[in-house]
């Protein structure tokens, strides 16, 4: 603690600017830490002296009111959304109008939009973690966001586009409705997730996506009848994989807390 | 005058004598050893990691940047273990790293995008927007704030990533290759700001650019093929060349150590 404060004299002389230089440093240095000291200073100041410094205070104050403060821009969650998702999103609504218009005046094989609502969302899972194509994947795997709940937050972002797109273009063209494909597209999914934290992400997809096309696409389009996979009866074994591989993701979740390599 | 950023944690006591320690550590990169048994210890400070291109920099900056999991050895950051069932969150969250490579979606501008990693470490949500403009501040993009990447120049984009790095104020900071693509004046400031972060966090500095370290950076790490062969002062360093002590001591002199250090690595490598 200071005891010491400066003396009245001392003030009138540095503030007339007739202080001796070596007493004015050890004053200045004083008035650093001394907010009473500063106050006795600005009752000494001479009047021409306080108006200006008044003046110039008033300056700074207007200035920094007239300069635009810095906006946080919040902008950034919906431009996540929009960026990357929006042109698969676009691909995803071609690929399903382009399917149903296949569709048209043909009755022997099942609706295409159905064979291939449930693949959709593959390829905007493969995006969403680790991914080659996302320029900040590495980063991310170093952040505390990091890990399942991050990924599954990511999925459920494409579960939520792909979901309304399909079950639109379904509705307008005639399509069977989301009754059919809607848990296949959530096992199909959830397949990928689970099997995602063993081999990787983007193998994962990539197999899963070619099973389904050997698997439910290729023989529903071949005219067989309608696939096992995409049928009533089918509904509960996909709960069922549903379930099993959600179980499977969340024991193995510390495969998605570093980056597979 | 440089000002000292005072946080809550600087006067908290630590309960770990180094930020980053590493013993016989091994680190895969796909089916190649990239470290392989790499003994490291590194407190408070700026450090440069210097070495060849593939000796394993990269792979152990990613290591320490819990990007990627070690395949062997004991690793500790910031105190925690990195056991397989170790609490990432912890140690993420004081945690910066910038990548070799860090890329960008073109139509974010700066302060969306540090903004963004901002939120994925976790500040807290009134805290973005001031830490982000900081951060901003501190790499000297201010002006640039709020315009979009795309019309970046390649050391500024450098420099938002720099940025990311630091919005968090981290206590263990890893920059991989932090001055590709800036121009000297660029790197006269980054040192500054280099030294400034280094008072009250470990640093490190991943780079081949022997004047980088010269000019930045307190002590030194010098690997060779997967592991350590010099860990010590610039002083130390520039003992192991016998030509130096007569010269000046400046880039070159540092350059001739380096040098000489990796030859006589190799040739105790290729003798075992
Ligand atoms: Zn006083």
């Amino acid at each position: 603690m200071t005891t010491w404060h400066a003396p009245e004299a001392l003030l009138r002389a540095y503030a007339a600017q007739a202080a001796p230089p070596a007493a004015a440093v050890s004053l200045e240095a004083h008035l650093d830490t001394c907010a009473d000291c500063r106050a006795r200073l600005a009752q000494a100041l001479p009047a021409a002296t306080a108006s200006v410094l008044a003046t110039a205070r008033a300056g700074v104050l207007a200035r920094v009111a007239s300069e635009p403060s810095p906006v946080p821009a919040r902008r950034w969650r919906s431009r996540v959304v929009r960026s990357a998702p929006l042109a698969w999103l676009l691909g995803c609504l071609a690929v399903l109008t382009s399917a149903s218009a296949l569709d048209v005046g043909s009755t022997q094989r099942p609706a295409l939009v159905l064979l291939l609502s449930p693949a959709l969302p593959l390829i905007g899972v493969a995006a969403a973690w680790g991914s080659r194509l996302d320029p900040y994947a590495e980063v991310t795997a170093s952040t505390p966001a990091a890990g399942l709940s991050l990924l599954l937050r990511r999925t459920l972002t494409v579960l939520l586009a792909v979901v309304p797109v399909a079950g639109g273009v379904g509705l307008v063209r005639g399509a069977p409705g989301p009754g059919l494909w809607l848990l296949p597209c959530l096992g199909v999914t959830a397949v990928a997730l689970a099997l995602g934290g063993v081999v990787g992400l983007q193998r994962a997809t990539a197999t899963l996506g070619a099973a389904w096309a050997a698997a439910v696409v290729l023989p529903g389009i071949a005219g067989t009848g309608v696939p096992a996979a995409v049928t009533a009866q089918a509904g509960p074994w996909w709960a069922a994989v549903c379930a099993l591989s959600l179980l499977v993701l969340v024991l193995r979740r510390s495969a998605y807390a570093a980056l597979p390599r | 005058m440089r000002t000292r950023t005072i946080r809550p944690t600087t006067f908290e006591p630590t309960a770990f004598a180094f930020a980053v320690r590493a013993e016989s550590l091994v680190v895969n990169a796909g089916r190649r050893r990239a470290v392989d048994g790499l003994d490291l210890a590194l407190g408070t400070g700026v450090h440069g990691l210097l070495g060849p291109n593939g000796a394993g920099k990269t792979t152990l900056m990613r290591a320490l940047s819990t990007v990627s999991r070690p395949g062997g050895g004991a690793l500790e950051l910031l105190g925690v273990p990195m056991s397989p069932d170790a609490d990432l969150a912890v140690v993420r969250r004081r945690l910066g790293y910038l990548p070799q490579h860090f890329g960008f979606h073109p139509r974010f501008t700066v302060r969306e995008l540090v903004e963004y990693f901002a939120w994925l470490k976790e500040v807290p949500s009134q805290r973005i927007g001031p830490a982000a403009q900081r951060a901003i501040e501190r790499v000297g993009l201010a002006d640039r704030a709020g315009d979009k990447m795309k019309t970046l120049s390649g050391g500024m984009v450098r420099r938002v990533g720099m940025a990311q790095a630091i919005v968090n104020d981290p206590d263990l900071l890893l920059l991989d290759e932090p001055t590709t693509g800036l121009d000297p004046e660029q790197r006269v400031s980054f040192r500054e700001l280099l030294r400034d972060l280094g008072s009250d966090a470990c640093v490190l500095v991943s780079t081949h650019l022997v004047e980088d370290v010269a000019a930045s950076c307190e002590d030194v790490v010098l690997m060779e093929s997967g592991r350590s062969v010099f860990a010590g002062s610039l002083d130390g360093l520039l003992a192991a060349d016998p030509g130096a002590s007569s010269g000046t001591v400046g880039d070159s002199a540092v350059e001739r150590a380096y040098t000489a250090l990796l030859r006589s690595a190799r040739a105790t490598g290729e003798g075992a």
